[in-house]
């Protein structure tokens, strides 16, 4: 274990890529990490995704759980392993172990909680700190099924999410709202970043680099 | 919630009461449609059709009476619905019926109908044995009583419990001691006489007690598994009075932590998601938690809590001694603020058994990174209570309890053997989707029947005798094992 960078023996902070026989796309593999305060909801937001199930009293996790997803983009395959951490804040000490080399992570809060949204803050920082420095973060607001007792407002969170350039979006894991969505969103920006990053790394000359991030950033910001 | 699984859980209290004016309370149970099924000690003759006024009787039923009355009252179980259909003369004495129905509805809030009608009782007749050790060998023999609902009116045609054995226990009688464990605890017959021995032994402990671990070794009756693992355990007699002296009201920052995590824990069980269950729940988890200032509140205290107070619903002082007494012995440290070189120590030791016992199966574990720390964590902290139901926990601790503090790594090793050809064939992210977490994963894959603890048991022995062995071999293994602790170490 001593080489390793942490659970799934890869190395730190690449994705993997492999062709895909015949069909000519490409497979990625991702790895995510789910972080935040206990009973927001982020094994049954992982439950939801992978299975399709809700379970109202979800038991809790200890340690962390592991579970694997695949997802279609438009010419690439993307294959989420998913790290689910336990929520208390006692188990922060194992959190490193599981973000480390992570290529994503999903920092989940409870609407109706305004204490579960300061924690993802918390978190939100640490990743930014010591997280590998290309990951893509993502916020969710969960339980937005709940949101007639919201105590997290809407542009609040979304402002912030603007200011630290996370990913955002109110979720509900109950209904199904913007669960799979926000794992599409945090893969396409993963496979646009590491298509810009190899790309990258192939052009020569400093002038073809330039070029190229030009034609990224254009082709890109003409999509949205 | 539904309302029969508060009333579920709340009239668990009314099988405590034990009073000779009273009819004892047996078992209560929830059935489909929202009905719940009351079952009672109900004999003799109603106040209604007894003939015998005569001023000697009526003395002796205005006394019984008072008696009972001021038993529930002290209790605080207000009748409600006193009749004279509702009190019963047995052989000049009274026993008052039905007093339960108030207090389990909670104060009638959770029933649509006034308090005071009820169907008529469904009676079967009883010798006179212990009645809740009969009911539940009544229960063992086929007994339903949702059938005898359905039945009703063909009643008294020959009910199970006359196929209870009435003879005494007989020594040589073990043909099925060697049946599997699940179904000796369905035969009526072999329950019979288990729970006689058991009793003996339980009234006899301390002095009995090796006796009792002993006769544990082959199984626990169900029946009597409470106070067993109480013995087992070691716990102290003045329980009930520390219990009574903990705080377990004043509010404490861990208040919140528990609050979320009770309501997930074990919920399938209609007890413990009841309210009262929940309630319960609390008060030991804080009672732990106020009484052991040198540990913290750990998630997974809650899982590890469940099936005490699953066994002793009514005894919640039992259910603290066992849990603290548990967490003493087996899982030494595992609550200090900072585990995690205890833990670290732990799932070191786990890796060197693995290796020492399976090397194969230890290297390619090694090779694929599939590290203790990323499976074993849920494992240890709860000693399994966190990824088994209960009904499988309670065996698993059966044999714990008879056991040395180490026995949970073998148990751990068990799992992985049992799972082996899987494990060998396949990469890491396979063996880690095998032991995640999400419901349904692998509890279902792992049996504990008897070769799992024959294999348990076999482990044990083998590491045992090659411990001798090891002390010869002192230098080698220390520098093995100082290797691995370097390797494992890195990881932090």
């Amino acid at each position: 274990m001593a080489n390793r960078g942490g659970p799934g023996g890869r190395p730190n902070g690449t994705a993997q890529q492999q062709q895909g026989g015949g069909g000519g796309g490409r497979i990625c593999q991702f790895k995510l990490v789910l972080l935040g305060e206990s009973a927001v909801g982020k094994s049954s937001l992982v439950l939801r995704f992978v299975k399709g199930q809700f379970h109202e009293y979800q038991e809790s996790t200890i340690g962390a759980a592991f579970l694997t997803q695949t997802l279609c983009l438009e010419d690439t395959t993307v294959k989420f392993e998913i790290w689910d951490t336990a929520g208390q804040e006692r188990y922060h000490s194992l959190a490193p172990m599981y973000y480390r080399g992570a290529q994503a992570a999903i920092v989940v809060y409870d609407v109706t909680n305004q204490d579960t949204f300061g924690r993802a803050k918390t978190w939100v920082k640490e990743l930014q700190r010591h997280a590998s420095p290309n990951i893509v973060i993502a916020l969710a607001g969960n339980k937005a099924d709940l949101s007639n007792k919201r105590n997290v407002e809407l542009d609040e969170a979304k402002a912030y999410a603007e200011e630290n350039g996370l990913l955002f979006m109110e979720t509900s894991a109950k209904t199904a709202v913007n669960v799979n969505e926000i794992f599409q969103e945090i893969g396409e920006s993963i496979v646009g970043l590491f298509v810009l990053v190899v790309g990258i790394q192939i052009c020569r000359s400093e002038q073809s680099r330039l070029n190229y991030v030009s034609k990224i950033v254009y082709s890109l910001w003409y999509r949205k | 919630m539904p309302s029969s699984i508060k009333i579920l859980g709340r009239s668990q209290f009314l099988k405590s009461l034990h009073h000779s004016n009273i009819c004892t309370y047996l078992d209560i149970m929830r059935w489909k449609h929202e009905r719940v099924a009351l079952v009672c000690e109900h004999f003799g003759v109603p106040l209604s059709n007894y003939k015998d006024w005569s001023p000697g009787s009526a003395l002796y039923i205005v006394k019984d009476i008072l008696s009972g009355l001021s038993y529930l009252h002290e209790r605080g179980i207000v009748h409600r619905a006193l009749s004279r259909d509702n009190i019963i003369v047995v052989n000049k004495h009274i026993k008052i019926f039905n007093y339960g129905l108030y207090y389990m509805s909670g104060s009638g809030a959770d029933v649509e109908f006034p308090i005071g009608c009820y169907n008529e009782p469904l009676c079967f007749s009883l010798d006179d044995k212990s009645l809740c050790e009969l009911y539940y060998l009544w229960l063992l023999a086929g007994g339903d009583v949702f059938t005898e609902f359905k039945k009703e009116g063909l009643i008294r045609t020959k009910p199970p419990i006359l196929g209870i054995p009435k003879c005494s226990y007989d020594k040589d009688h073990c043909e099925s001691s060697s049946l599997p464990l699940i179904i000796r605890e369905r035969d009526t017959e072999y329950q019979f006489r288990r729970i006689t021995l058991f009793n003996t032994l339980l009234k006899g402990f301390p002095h009995t007690s090796r006796r009792l671990r002993g006769e544990s070794k082959q199984d626990i009756p169900p029946f009597l598994r409470a106070e067993t693992w109480a013995c087992l355990l070691g716990i102290n007699c003045d329980y009930q009075e520390s219990y009574l002296l903990v705080d377990k009201e004043t509010s404490i920052p861990t208040d919140r932590q528990i609050e979320v995590d009770i309501p997930r824990c074990h919920q399938y069980s209609e007890l413990l998601s009841s309210s009262v269950g929940h309630l319960k729940f609390k008060r030991i988890l804080k009672a732990w938690v106020v009484s052991h200032p040198e540990y913290v509140y750990w998630q997974g205290l809650d899982s590890l809590c469940a099936p005490f107070l699953y066994l002793n619903f009514n005894n919640e002082a039992r259910a603290y001694a066992c849990l603290s007494k548990f967490i003493e012995k087996y899982l030494y440290n595992f609550f200090l603020k900072d585990n995690s070189s205890v833990i670290r120590e732990y799932l070191t030791k786990f890796k060197q058994l693995i290796v020492f016992h399976d090397p194969e199966l230890g290297n390619h574990l090694d090779n694929i990174g599939f590290a203790p720390e990323l499976f074993a964590i849920p494992w240890y902290l709860t000693m399994f209570s966190h990824v088994f139901p209960i009904n499988k926990i309670l065996h698993l601790w059966d044999s714990l309890f008879l056991e040395k503090p180490s026995y949970p790594l073998f148990v751990g090793l068990a799992i992985l053997q049992q799972l082996r050809p899987t494990l060998l064939s396949s990469g890491f992210n396979e063996c880690i989707l095998l032991f995640s977490d999400l419901p349904g994963k692998y509890s279902s894959k792992i049996y504990f029947n008897n070769s799992f603890f024959f294999s348990l048991y076999t482990n044990c022995t083998v590491y045992r005798s090659a411990e001798l062995l090891r002390q010869r071999e002192n230098i080698l293994f220390q520098i093995l094992a100082g290797f691995m602790w370097f390797q494992i170490g890195a990881n932090y």
